[in-house]
């Protein structure tokens, strides 16, 4: 295994931590546990993995830690490093500006860092419809792909139904 | 000061049993985050901005038809034990009880969808509903999101789908949550086992009220981590498919318990049901472990008596808020344990 850091060297110290009966684990190299204060078996008290899986960001950004750190977000002015601390962002625009250092953090939290699903169709109900029609048919096509055919005949029943709303707009 | 209307003290949606009646699900719950294009997330705005939040938010709420005009109350003009009512039946999170101005929460009449404003996201939509409903909730829920978004323009990217303060919960916006009773697995000393053995990836199980709270009364909720890159119905697909290998186990556990163990479980029964009738002072944790063993000996045919309605509902009206509400004072500590277990016993005694 890789460490989680620096993507590497091999992960020789392995962390894990109890918060909020929610556990947290890291696997990482010597080199990159010296940077977060662990030496040995010891840990500084107040290392939280929680927040180090946030703050681990600019360590795998090229090491330039120092520069994203005092980065701030032109809209709302929040900085990187108040990001860092809260885990919460300013604004809309804080998803661009951090873009390069969320992305890898994403990539450890979440499934893909490609949206799936909903999307907002403001005033456009065949749009919508339209978007969900052939939503569901790609949902459809895994689902006879994995002979899941109960699943297939209930989004068959919901193409149906929607197909007869769209035909109300004159569109097949 | 707002009070709050006097049917919120005997009326809540979520709490009655499904039809048919689910023993092991008692709920479930979807929410939604969502924010204003085009103005900073709640935490770091401005107290300007805060209010072009409420008022755009108040406006689309009193415009979407199916929130069917809801009540609508603002923080800082309620009572302190009012808020963590509201909290203790899930209609508000604690943080958004502890805060004030500008802060509002929307209640549908029957008290099965609330939204949120200026908590963590502009808004925050949640729907619950009684028993094994995900799918349900959804559709529920979808309208609602649809029906505000002809008012408000939601800040979304095609990358990152909805943009939300953290971005643990970014794309969808979605948590999905059923809280079931598992105690067969408790008592057997199997559940760590089949809880690592059945969570995957992007799944957690936690306790009773949500994010960092213990597990009581082996009530637990099982909700999905992922928001991103995973759309909505496969995130309710993932948690049914887990629920249902949950639940499967659950009634093997009870099946294996009853064959080996049956007077030790029935003991178990009847003494939580001796201590509810005759306990003179009780915490609220000791009598949602107590209620366990009740809804046990519900399921098992045991006793005919309370309905899960009421155990449901009495989950909810041991917490502190609540017992202080139909107290109509403020009780100290040993008070409300006193005053819960009196509450308790002359509703067994019915």
């Amino acid at each position: 295994m890789l460490c989680e850091i620096c993507k590497k060297n091999p992960a020789k110290i392995h962390i894990t931590q109890l918060k909020n009966s929610k556990k947290y684990s890291i696997h990482i190299c010597h080199d990159c546990s010296q940077k977060c204060g662990i030496e040995g078996t010891s840990i500084n008290p107040s290392f939280s993995i929680e927040q180090f899986l946030t703050g681990n960001i600019s360590f795998t950004k090229n090491q330039d830690a120092e520069f994203n750190a005092h980065q701030t977000c032109s809209s709302c002015g929040l900085s990187y490093n108040a990001f860092k601390e809260s885990g919460r962002l300013g604004c809309a625009l804080c998803y661009d500006t951090f873009s390069p250092e969320l992305k890898p953090l994403l990539q450890k939290v979440q499934k893909e860092v490609k949206h799936i699903g909903k999307t907002p169709g403001k005033g456009d109900a065949q749009l919508v419809l339209r978007r969900n029609v052939s939503y569901l048919r790609m949902q459809l096509k895994e689902a006879v792909g994995q002979e899941n055919f109960e699943l297939a005949a209930k989004l068959r029943d919901q193409i149906r139904d929607m197909e007869g709303q769209l035909s109300h707009y004159g569109i097949e | 000061m707002v009070d709050l209307p006097k049917k919120y003290l005997t009326e809540c949606g979520w709490l009655k049993t499904g039809k048919p009646i689910d023993n092991l699900v008692i709920s479930s719950r979807i929410r939604l985050a969502r924010n204003i294009e085009g103005i900073p997330f709640s935490q770091w705005a401005s107290s300007t901005d805060l209010k072009r939040i409420s008022e755009q938010a108040k406006k689309a709420i009193r415009n979407a038809s199916s929130l069917n005009n809801p009540d609508l109350f603002c923080m800082d003009e309620m009572e302190p034990t009012d808020r963590y009512f509201l909290a203790e039946r899930n209609m508000i999170s604690r943080e958004l009880a502890k805060s004030g101005i500008e802060r509002y929460v929307a209640i549908c009449k029957d008290q099965t969808a609330s939204i949120m404003v200026n908590e963590e996201d502009h808004l925050r939509l949640q729907v619950l509903m009684p028993g094994n409903n995900l799918e349900e909730t959804w559709k529920r829920i979808n309208q609602i999101d649809t029906d505000l978004e002809e008012s408000i323009t939601y800040s979304f990217s095609n990358t990152f789908g909805y943009l939300t303060a953290c971005p643990t919960n970014v794309g969808t916006g979605i948590r999905c949550s059923v809280m079931v009773h598992l105690p067969a697995l408790v008592i057997s000393r199997r559940i760590d086992k089949v809880l690592s053995a059945v969570t995957q990836m992007g799944i957690t199980v936690r306790g009773l009220s949500g994010e960092g709270s213990e597990i009581t009364g082996n009530l637990f909720q099982i909700s999905n981590q992922w928001t991103l890159g995973i759309s909505e119905l496969d995130t309710i697909a993932k948690i049914d498919t887990l629920l249902e290998q949950i639940l499967d186990q659950e009634r093997k556990a009870l099946d294996k318990l009853i064959k080996e163990k049956r007077s030790q479980v029935e003991d178990r029964i009847w003494r939580a049901f001796a201590t509810l009738s005759y306990a003179q002072v009780m915490s609220s944790n000791e009598a949602i472990e107590l209620f366990s063993s009740i809804r046990m000996g519900l399921n098992l045919g045991i006793f005919e008596k309370p309905s899960y309605d009421s155990l449901n509902d009495m989950i909810v009206r041991v917490r502190p808020a609540h017992l202080q509400k139909q107290a109509e004072k403020t009780l100290t500590a040993t008070e409300r344990d006193e005053y819960r277990a009196e509450l308790i016993r002359n509703w067994i005694k019915n």
